[in-house]
């Protein structure tokens, strides 16, 4: 028996040792490089890690309650605004050209278009911004909220389209013939057919873009200057410019916890949730 | 060499709390065409998932060609199967679905190329026309016949089939069923069938299992298990069948319409139930003179072309018989008239005990 | 008529995704130095380009991490979807779960996290910081990919490789393999993008010296204009990737 046979026959004996095989390396992996980080966050923004890395003892809550202040409490309210204007930016000029691919578009076209939605997305993110930085300076509008708002819908709104054409895509076009024969006008047919089969890609497109629009640094920084201020430049600040490690640990874990307070949220009225 | 070709001995399976395989004794002989019959849930395509070594059993020894396989991996026992939905490799050109076996087994290309149309041929299939197409460009039965091609050119001991003609069309599937026949006689491999359509089993079949709840029911040909059914689960599975709950007595079961002349020897006053195939029963004047004769009233006329279905009843149960339509007496029977019907001790197809 | 407006907003709509790179492309043959004035056609910026280091290097920098994130991360990711996928375990949906998490995760809570614990750890800052960053963070995307592709094809083909006399590692080389290929290669191409393009974690994991493009850029444009060599680098890269896509959609089409 050779050394695969050996390993496959007990594979097959022992379920365990196969799961171990296929499973344990990523999720090693990740144990170490994305959970454990966390657990040391969440030990910092406690006080239990001290200046140089070392264990102090103590469990404080000072940082968090200096994450409470007002000017914080702002900051987080402000992010949400801004994500969920975005959000719905995208979703508003996403919706009619997903439905134009999926529906109207001929067939051979359908995947030309799909891909063209990508494409500008190979451009780095940076010089994006930078290039919709010149053309709003051109326009006038540089540093105003809604040029960042407009940034940040230009900046997610495939991730808006993409998904929202696969649900509309999926949609069995006997279905819309259906509703047309027992009565439904084309409108009230899109209303209860259409847009109700499409939940699944307008909730998962609006995760996709809402969740990282809230910790969104780039275009306020880049677009909005010193006026925007959100959790993603706050963080920013507060780790790279002022190296404060603890209160900048409070802040992420209360912006994870508004993060997976939201998901919760929006997965219990929507429901399933397709990615 | 033993005359059996697979053996199953106390074979049990559990998925969670359902028993799949209820401590399955089974064996299969060489060379012959093997149904395992029953309706969906029944536990008949996890025996044969057994048989192949794609499930382990919990408990139990499968036995192919006298070696003992139950630890062995599938790709080491001497098996080829047809699936349900065929798996062919959709990435693969039909030539090469059918030499993936071949190649396997470290044959020369030569050699592969030969037995890759010889397989074709032996499926009615032209080489030159189907070995470069993919299984995308095939019709279903087309596929089915490269499915059974690519499970047979490795020439294995038994051919498993799990309800391959499930997908087909009525005119297509008739055929299929005695081309599989035919091949089966052909290359005289043992094939094992697994199916809900007892008209399948009936047609193709050396000997059919009736499988339920994760046990056998019958064994036996497909004249006994018709006409000989030992359970009422396989008298009613297998055709079509009336019954009549009743007590036994002396040489007849006393119903609550009357006394049903019986053969079977079964102990006097115990629960029993009659059953009685459709054909079996006589109506209006060959009923005459029968062992049993009741009057009924007709509900309903159902023409089949070749038969005619009576629906009657019979102080409220419903009763089916079936008489060919070209009857003399079929152009007597009208809805809602009275009519005769009988039969005679030892035309039912069986009388199985209640437990109670 | 509901249809063409449906078109022309459509229409409009990729006009706003494509102008900002339209204008990237176009002033990168600029012959002076400001976005938005185009005082005429020249190719100098391509020649700065090929005589700048820094550029070049940092270029070099995200190839490699890219590239070394997009194996190890389709690696990983494709044992999970597999183990996921292929194994009924109690608790499937638990390690589903947990597979999904770094998705949802905002990235910029996750890099600080990622920088705590190097710190904490005591890792030297700088390319190997960077990429175990990029590859934790693509694993999941690759996962997601690959695990719908499987999810895809029935399970009874592999069985059918099986009963074929195919072992379990042959029948992976030859069936699971070749069937999962459009999805391993979307999986790559994520992958790819994910890292090339990274910011955040790399601002937040790097250490002196170590610059990938993304952090030229950034540096760049805050010190108030980013040399037009990267409009032209950006342009030498969307060509590149065009290309890419056409060979890749035009292969896509004559397989199906």
């Amino acid at each position: 028996m050779s050394l695969v046979e050996k390993l496959l026959s007990s594979a097959r004996k022992h379920r365990s040792l196969a799961i171990a095989l296929l499973l344990g390396p990523p999720l090693t992996y990740l144990t170490i490089y994305f959970f454990a980080p966390f657990i040391i966050t969440v030990l910092y923004s406690v006080g239990l890690i001290g200046g140089r890395g070392t264990l102090t003892g103590n469990i404080s809550i000072k940082f968090y309650r200096q994450a409470l202040r007002w000017v914080y409490i702002k900051v987080f309210y402000n992010s949400l605004i801004l994500a969920a204007l975005a959000t719905v930016g995208c979703l508003l000029l996403a919706y009619p050209v997903a439905y134009f691919i999926a529906m109207k578009a001929p067939k051979k076209w359908r995947n030309p278009l799909v891909v063209s939605v990508i494409i500008p997305y190979w451009v780095d993110f940076l010089l994006r911004t930078y290039a919709l930085m010149n053309i709003f300076a051109m326009l006038g509008i540089m540093f105003r909220y809604d040029a960042v708002v407009i940034g940040m819908i230009y900046d997610y709104l495939p991730f808006m389209i993409l998904p929202l054409y696969a649900s509309l895509e999926k949609i069995d076009r006997s279905l819309l013939e259906a509703s047309y024969t027992l009565g439904a006008s084309p409108w009230k047919t899109f209303i209860h057919v259409t847009l109700s089969l499409s939940k699944p890609g307008i909730a998962a497109g609006t995760i996709l873009v809402f969740v990282p629009a809230i910790g969104e640094f780039i275009v306020p920084t880049m677009i909005g200057g010193v006026s925007v201020t959100t959790i993603g430049t706050l963080t920013w600040d507060l780790f790279l410019k002022f190296h404060d490690w603890w209160r900048g640990a409070a802040v992420s874990v209360m912006y994870i916890a508004v993060v997976l307070a939201a998901l919760a949220i929006y997965m219990r009225k929507v429901g399933e949730l397709e990615i | 060499m033993s005359s059996d070709m697979v053996v199953l001995k106390n074979v049990v399976k559990r998925f969670g709390n359902i028993v799949a395989s209820n401590g399955i004794n089974m064996n299969v002989r060489r060379n012959e065409f093997f149904s395992i019959l029953g309706p969906s849930g029944s536990g008949k395509t996890t025996l044969l998932r057994i048989i192949a070594g794609l499930e382990r059993p919990d408990k139990g020894r499968v036995i192919i060609n006298e070696d003992d396989v139950t630890n062995i991996p599938p790709y080491k026992r001497s098996i080829g199967m047809v699936f349900q939905n065929l798996a062919l490799f959709p990435h693969m050109t039909v030539y090469n679905n059918i030499a993936y076996g071949l190649r396997l087994r470290n044959l020369t290309e030569d050699e592969i190329g030969f037995k890759v149309k010889e397989s074709l041929r032996l499926m009615r299939m032209s080489p030159e026309v189907f070995a470069n197409r993919k299984p995308s460009h095939l019709s279903g039965g087309q596929k089915q016949r490269v499915a059974i091609a690519r499970a047979l050119v490795t020439q294995p001991a038994v051919l498993l089939l799990d309800e391959p003609l499930g997908a087909l069309d009525l005119k297509i599937r008739q055929h299929m069923m005695l081309e599989l026949k035919r091949i089966q006689r052909t290359v005289g491999t043992t094939f094992i069938y697994v199916t809900h359509d007892q008209g399948e089993a009936l047609v193709m079949s050396d000997r059919i299992a009736i499988m339920h709840e994760g046990k056998i029911e019958q064994v036996g040909s497909p004249r006994e298990v018709y006409e000989k059914p030992r359970t009422k689960f396989v008298a009613n599975f297998i055709g079509e069948a009336n019954f009549f709950e009743g007590v036994m007595r002396e040489g007849f079961v006393e119903t609550n319409f009357g006394k049903i002349k019986v053969k079977e020897e079964i102990p006097a006053s115990r629960k029993v139930i009659v059953s009685l195939r459709p054909e079996r029963i006589r109506i209006g004047n060959a009923a005459v003179g029968s062992e049993n004769m009741f009057k009924v009233k007709i509900i309903d006329l159902i023409y089949r072309g070749d038969t005619l279905i009576v629906i009657a009843s019979l102080e409220g149960i419903e009763i089916k018989i079936s008489v060919p339509a070209i009857h003399p007496e079929v152009m007597r029977l009208e809805r809602d008239k009275d009519t005769w019907i009988g039969w005679n001790s030892g035309d039912e197809a069986g009388i199985f005990e209640l437990e109670d | 008529m509901r249809d063409r407006i449906l078109a022309f907003f459509s229409a409009l709509v990729y006009a706003f995704l494509y102008i900002p790179i339209i204008i990237v492309i176009v002033f990168s043959f600029n012959s002076s130095k400001m976005l938005g004035q185009f005082t005429g056609f020249s190719l100098k910026w391509y020649d700065v380009l090929l005589g700048d280091r820094v550029v070049w290097n940092a270029f070099y920098n995200s190839l490699n991490i890219a590239l070394v994130t997009t194996l190890v991360s389709l690696f990983l990711g494709t044992l999970a979807a597999y183990g996921v996928i292929r194994l009924d375990v109690g608790g499937k949906s638990a390690v589903d779960g947990l597979l999904y998490i770094p998705i949802i995760i905002p990235e910029i809570a996750e890099s600080l996290s990622l920088l705590l614990f190097y710190k904490f750890a005591g890792y030297q800052l700088g390319w190997l910081t960077v990429l175990l960053g990029h590859i934790a963070f693509d694993i999941s995307f690759v996962y997601v990919i690959i695990k719908a592709r499987l999810a895809g094809f029935n399970r009874s083909i592999e069985e059918a490789s099986l009963t074929l006399g195919a072992n379990e590692v042959q029948t992976f080389v030859k069936i699971t393999l070749p069937l999962s290929m459009p999805g391993i290669t979307a999986a790559a191409l994520i992958a790819f993008t994910l890292s090339f393009d990274d910011f955040i974690k790399t601002a937040f994991t790097t250490g002196p010296g170590f610059q990938t493009l993304p952090l030229v850029i950034w540096s760049q444009s805050a010190r108030g204009g980013v040399g037009p060599e990267i409009n032209a680098l950006t342009s030498i890269i969307i060509a590149f990737s065009m290309i890419l896509a056409y060979i890749y959609t035009k292969l896509a089409s004559e397989r199906s």
